[in-house]
């Protein structure tokens, strides 16, 4: 012991000064690590990224959301007779599908629609659950036999082509 | 002669050494922050300046609810998610009642390919599901990596850049409304399409509903139609007992209804 404290006159030499020195160096390292682990808006808003808020909100829409007046500045004639009809208060895109790109740019892109049974059956087919109150079903093969729904049923005046509803 | 330290002195400066240590990195990092990206966004405007004075909520009206599943369609084209896959952020579930009190509950391909079944004397309806935005969401607590968050108008999200994929949370969901994204592999939960409302716009399901079953507004104003129904009209949430406080709200919620 006393001949320690002769040769090694400083503190960084001592028991105390190594553990010190090694107390640094792991702090020092944590508080690095740590800074290099945790994303940088991590906590701004809770505990979470904050960076991730924006993120999410600006990923890009599918469904244009200007409702059907905004189709009806070019599609006039069709917007005009919808409006009026049995399917007057859907959207456009419920049966056309995803359009926020043909809005940006129409020339460039247009809503392709599965013009078939099928589409007008997702809501008209009778199934357990649906009632005639809530909407007109129908057994798809006895109603039309598999003819398309759209060669007597405009879906945008259903009954025009067959002289109104009776 | 070598001067001793005392403990009193070693402990006081390996104190300050260590308080230096965990100060000065998090100094850095309080600086980081007030330069974030999230500042600069939506209009110049701060998120909590965009959240104050808004509580989003929403309204499920299964007496209005058809069964068509338009909106669960309209939901996975619009937020990416496969169309093969049997994972939904949104799905309705068929409940049919047959005489003797029994219940068949179905969501073929999330209500996408309902059969016809058998027309029976007991109750018959469809109920739509989605995330609740539970006002206490499990989801949120169990996560260990600070990956999904309520946000400061109510909504919980999921940061798939931050996620693992440990599925944590889609155990902790009591509504089942969490899944793990088949191509991105992360978490992924309905949003009540927080990238569409943040720009104005209603989300997918309720802009295609074609029945006017789903409604979406601000429960903190007064006139909204959410908050119209919520105070006026006989409503009910999904598993009161959770004690999750969920803000999506069913009109002519039957009890058979998990």
């Amino acid at each position: 012991m006393a001949g320690r404290k002769e040769g090694g006159s400083s503190f960084i030499q001592s028991a105390l000064g190594r553990i010190t020195m090694i107390l640094v160096i792991v702090v020092v390292l944590f508080g690095f690590a740590r800074q290099m682990i945790i994303p940088k808006s991590f906590g701004q808003y809770g505990r979470y990224r904050g960076d991730s808020v924006s993120e999410v909100a600006s990923r890009p829409v599918n469904y244009a959301g200007g409702g059907n007046s905004t189709c009806g500045q070019c599609h006039q004639n069709v917007f005009q007779a919808l409006s009026s009809a049995e399917h007057g208060k859907m959207d456009c895109q419920t049966c056309h599908g995803p359009a926020a790109k043909h809005v940006a740019k129409p020339s460039e892109q247009s809503p392709k629609i599965e013009g078939n049974a099928e589409l007008c059956g997702a809501c008209h087919k009778d199934i357990a659950g649906r009632t005639d109150q809530q909407i007109a079903t129908v057994t798809l093969q006895m109603h039309s036999g598999g003819v398309a729904c759209v060669g007597c049923h405009d879906p945008h005046q259903p009954w025009a082509k067959l002289g109104g509803r009776s | 002669m070598k001067k001793e330290v005392s403990r009193r002195d070693f402990l006081a400066t390996a104190g300050k050494i260590v308080a230096a240590g965990i100060l000065a990195p998090l100094g850095g990092l309080a600086v980081l922050q007030k330069t974030s990206v999230a500042q600069e966004v939506l209009k110049g405007k701060s998120w909590p300046e965009i959240w104050a004075g808004k509580e989003w909520g929403f309204v499920v009206d299964t007496e209005k609810c058809i069964g068509c599943a338009r909106c669960v369609k309209a939901c996975k084209l619009e937020n990416g998610v496969p169309l093969d896959k049997e994972v939904f952020r949104t799905w309705v579930e068929r409940y049919v009642e047959s005489g003797e009190g029994q219940v068949n509950i179905d969501s073929p391909n999330g209500g996408l390919d309902f059969e016809p079944a058998e027309k029976t004397d007991g109750k018959q309806f469809f109920v739509p599901k989605l995330c609740n935005q539970c006002e206490n969401p499990p989801c949120v607590q169990v996560c260990p990596v600070g990956a999904t968050y309520k946000t400061g108008d109510g909504v919980i999200l999921v940061d798939n850049k931050r996620c693992v994929g440990c599925r944590y949370c889609i155990q902790a969901c009591p509504y089942g409304a969490r899944f793990l994204h088949p191509e991105l592999k992360v978490a992924d939960k309905c949003t009540w399409c927080y990238h569409r409302t943040q720009k104005g716009m209603l989300p997918a399901c309720v802009t295609v509903c074609p029945v006017g079953a789903r409604k979406y507004g601000n429960l903190k104003d007064p006139n909204s139609e959410v908050t119209q129904i919520v105070k006026k009209q006989r409503i009910r949430v999904l598993k009161p007992d959770m004690g999750t406080e969920p803000k999506a709200y069913y009109i002519g919620l039957d009890e058979v209804v998990k």
